[in-house]
């Protein structure tokens, strides 16, 4: 039977001992190491870190080894992990344009300062499935360039430097930035923590999301001023030293989409801005995160409201996948108790159902009687 | 900062708060009901040993602290209540999180503190008050509400019937409103907004 | 790699003690729910987290912990969310309702009545009584500041005038103590006259949603309803098949695929503890032997 009534215990450590062997798998094929997952797997490395919102490619690594692979559990447990660590301080503003690049496109301009430079990228790849993968084959090493003087102005900042595109929101120096995790989200919610839930939030939702918008719901026509990877500083301030030292480097994807311009009496008219930054190599994401934040957008920018992902309450509400499987998955456990309340409300309506059926049926046939008898 | 100000704090935080939390919600959950808890803390005056319990189980960084009467920066008790618990003490009331009130000359108006809003009844302040004692003052009000399967006399000392006046008409804001935690060198009660106040012979 | 020295009742203290202003908001406020910033939990969203940060703000070393899904300690669930408390808080558990001083429970109110030393606390999956007739929380705050319950019971009527009676069976809305409209979480409305003042207190915690609430004890706790219709719980035609108590919920079990059928207490501890000749009774054996 479904639900033990006893045996309860054991039943759950059978199954994780279940699971635990097929984690494992065939005992004669080695067990995979997380530095293979570090190095091989790295885009879903990448993925889980962005959306368990914690920069560690190696908890990450365990994490999916652990999840067998499954990438919303990893995220799952790598979110819970971060629960409990402490918290220490905040960082400084993350400063992309003092960025390490490694790869910088822009759909906008043929050529800019810093130039284009394509990266890792499966752009361009044909996609047919490469045999020799299969294998352990040689793999030549890359072409590096040195590394250029580390300016490459953001595309965005050339245009600001016309008043062509929007000036990035200044929060001012007093303005507290608040904090998803600490604060439960109550509407509406400013930019900054539209922002934070969009980059821990489901890449697949974003993804239809952001594709909607370019269907029509919500159209904003955007372009790909700027897309960029590479590694960055963060900056912590030491209240105790009264300066900010960098604690290290870690890689993020910075998307910023040019959208609609717009002008008004007092304001000559000037592209919009969506913005999209993710921890590691997630172009799709950041560029579907920059979609929505441009569509979640339009109080501010005097849009109409007409479609779902400018809907910022059915957005936030939704994208966290870690409390969307939850919520969906939940439906495994017990519900008999509401079940039967519901099986005994509906056997009453269907008796009474029944009851009136025959009751209007013997009545019909009382009334064939009585008019047989008249003829 | 005097050395006091590092000194008496929970000797075993963890457990220590949690059974201070516990008082403080049988406190609110049955309004009016003396419940005897033993003080933990050490802080300096004018602080009670049970004040500084409080304080040291419910606020920290996130909760800003009013202390009334005004206490300088490096008064003795701010500093305990900075060094034990992170809290930032606040000298303006319409921020306060928590208030604690040891001379109640020095209270300022209840209006003078959040009191939630429609929305979020919630964004208020707990005011905790020290007392002589939580029995046998001279004024006594009844109390009634959630928490309460009959009226409950209360009457803590030094408490007269303005004060109670002024709980009323904040009481009779429900839901909005802050609540009020009284303690004693020994003892904790709780009158959240949820309960009326009768004044006796009122 | 990883060294797991995790604090007692898994939450660390700055978590417990954000949790444990909001219980007491919460209990300042009654029905009314109170958000907090919860947090990720080792457990998914909707499996209890919300009632598992509750019970761990407010447990202690001397506590009894009960837990129970369906009524019953021995649900995978319960038995799950037990194990991670005598894990991470190494508390004393029982199954007997009456040992208890925190229960945390899914989905039912035990059938002893609860007495003035005890907690309950209720995993809730949607704290928003109005939800399903508006889905935003932005409208929904509105309703419940301006006290805007109409259109609950333009609901409830409605299911009156199509099925002639109300056909809302578990997670049956309450009014709390006067003022706030309250989902109960989806206990059978068989279960909502026990929280009418009731000697204990009550907690409710939804993780996912991020929301408290509570209900003092002895507080008047109203099931909506009507005049011409008025509020009425389940009624079972039989009695407990192993214990043979009437009055007491049951569950349905299905022993064959010809129809037959029994009914037994969804409450365990009370099944086990009303049984003529204790849990070896002869029916409790052979209904054992069925499965």
């Amino acid at each position: 039977m479904y639900v033990a009534v006893k045996g309860g215990e054991t039943a759950i450590r059978n199954a994780h001992r279940l699971v635990a062997d097929k984690r494992r798998g065939d005992r004669s094929v080695p067990s995979i190491s997380l530095d293979q997952i570090v190095n091989q797997l790295a885009l879903a490395v990448d993925r889980v870190m962005a959306e368990g919102s914690l920069y560690d490619p190696e908890l990450a690594a365990l994490a999916i080894k652990q999840a067998r692979g499954d990438m919303i559990e990893a995220i799952f447990l790598l979110r819970a992990f971060r629960t409990t660590a402490p918290r220490f301080g905040f960082s400084e503003p993350l400063d992309t344009s003092n960025m390490l690049v490694e790869r910088r496109i822009s759909a906008t301009f043929k050529d800019l300062p810093g130039g284009q430079l394509l990266g890792p990228t499966f752009d361009y790849t044909h996609r047919l499935l490469d045999p020799e993968l299969a294998g352990d084959a040689e793999i030549p090493a890359p072409e590096l360039a040195e590394a250029g003087d580390g300016v490459m102005p953001r595309v965005t900042d050339l245009l600001g430097q016309e008043g062509l595109i929007e000036a990035d929101a200044d929060a001012g120096e007093e303005a507290e930035t608040g904090d998803l995790t600490r604060e439960p989200l109550s509407f509406p919610a400013d930019r900054a923590l539209r922002l934070q839930a969009l980059a821990r939030g489901d890449e697949g939702f974003l993804l239809s999301l952001g594709y909607s918008t370019q269907r029509g719901y919500a159209r904003s026509h955007p372009f790909a001023g700027e897309i960029r990877l590479g590694e960055v500083e963060v900056m912590v301030e030491i209240p105790e030293l009264g300066f900010t030292v960098s604690i290290g480097r870690i890689e993020v994807t910075e998307c910023q989409m040019i959208n609609q311009f717009k002008g008004s009496a007092k304001v000559p008219p000037q592209f919009t801005r969506g913005y999209g930054l993710v921890f590691g190599h997630a172009e799709r994401k950041a560029m579907s995160m920059a979609l929505v934040d441009r569509a979640l957008r339009w109080r501010e920018l005097g849009e109409e409201k007409t479609a779902p992902a400018q809907d910022e309450e059915f957005v936030l509400s939704h994208s966290d996948n870690v409390q969307a499987t939850g919520f969906v998955e939940h439906l495994k456990l017990p519900h008999y108790v509401d079940f039967q309340a519901e099986l005994e409300l509906v056997r009453r309506m269907r008796a009474k159902h029944e009851a009136a059926v025959r009751d209007s049926a013997g009545q019909d046939e009382s009334k064939a009687k009585q008019q047989e008898a008249a003829e | 900062m005097s050395s006091l100000s590092y000194s008496g704090g929970f000797a075993e935080p963890v457990f220590a708060a949690q059974a201070a939390f516990r008082a403080v919600l049988d406190a609110f959950a049955r309004p009016g009901n003396v419940i005897s808890k033993p003080a933990e803390t050490r802080p300096p005056e004018p602080f009670l040993g049970v004040t500084g319990d409080l304080l040291c189980t419910l606020a920290d960084t996130d909760t800003p602290v009013f202390l009334a009467p005004l206490a300088d920066e490096d008064s003795a008790a701010a500093a305990w209540l900075r060094f034990h618990t992170g809290a930032e003490v606040t000298r303006d009331a319409s921020r306060a999180v928590f208030a604690v009130c040891t001379s109640l000359k020095a209270l300022p108006a209840l209006s003078q503190f959040p009191q939630g809003t429609a929305e979020y009844p919630d964004r208020s302040t707990t005011l905790i008050l020290q007392v002589e004692s939580l029995e046998g003052g001279e004024t006594q009000v009844l109390l009634s509400g959630p928490g309460l399967a009959q009226e409950r006399p209360f009457a803590p000392k030094g408490l007269a019937e303005p004060f109670w006046h002024e709980v009323a008409r904040n009481n009779g804001q429900y839901p909005r409103g802050v609540d009020f935690l009284f303690v004693s060198a020994s003892a904790i009660a709780g009158v959240p907004r949820s309960t009326k106040i009768q004044l006796q012979g009122a | 790699m990883i060294s797991a020295a995790y604090n007692f009742a898994y939450l660390d203290e700055q978590t417990k003690r954000m949790i444990r202003r909001a219980i007491l908001k919460a209990v300042a406020i009654p029905g009314y729910q109170v958000p907090f910033a919860s947090r990720e939990m080792p457990m998914p969203y909707g499996w209890g987290t919300g009632g598992v940060q509750v019970t761990a703000a407010v447990l202690g070393p001397d506590d009894v912990l009960k837990v129970i899904d369906q009524g019953a300690d021995d649900t995978t669930n319960a038995v799950a969310i037990r194990g991670f408390f005598e894990k991470t808080a190494r508390v004393r558990t029982t199954t007997a309702t009456a040992e208890a001083t925190v229960i945390q429970t899914r989905h039912r109110i035990p059938e002893e009545p609860l007495t003035a030393g005890q907690i309950l606390v209720y995993q809730v999956p949607i704290p928003e009584p109005l939800r399903f007739l508006e889905p935003r929380e932005t409208e929904t705050r509105k309703m419940h500041a301006l006290t805007e319950y109409g259109l609950m019971h333009v609901k409830l009527y409605e299911d009156i005038a199509r099925h002639g009676h109300i056909a809302t069976t578990y997670a049956y809305p309450v009014h709390v103590a006067g003022r706030y409209v309250m989902d109960p979480s989806p206990i059978p409305k068989f279960d909502n006259p026990k929280m009418n003042d009731c000697e204990a207190l009550q907690l409710f915690g939804a993780g996912r949603e991020k929301r408290i609430y509570a209900i003092p004890p002895h507080t008047e706790v109203v099931s909506l309803d009507f005049e011409d219709h008025p509020f009425r719980v389940q009624e079972f035609a039989e009695p407990c098949a192993l214990c043979g108590s009437t009055g007491v919920y049951l569950d349905e079990v299905i022993l064959d695929d010809r129809g037959g059928r029994m009914f037994v207490c969804s409450d365990t501890d009370y099944c086990t503890s009303h049984r003529p000749s204790g849990p070896d009774d002869q029916s409790a054996a052979e209904w054992e032997n069925a499965r």
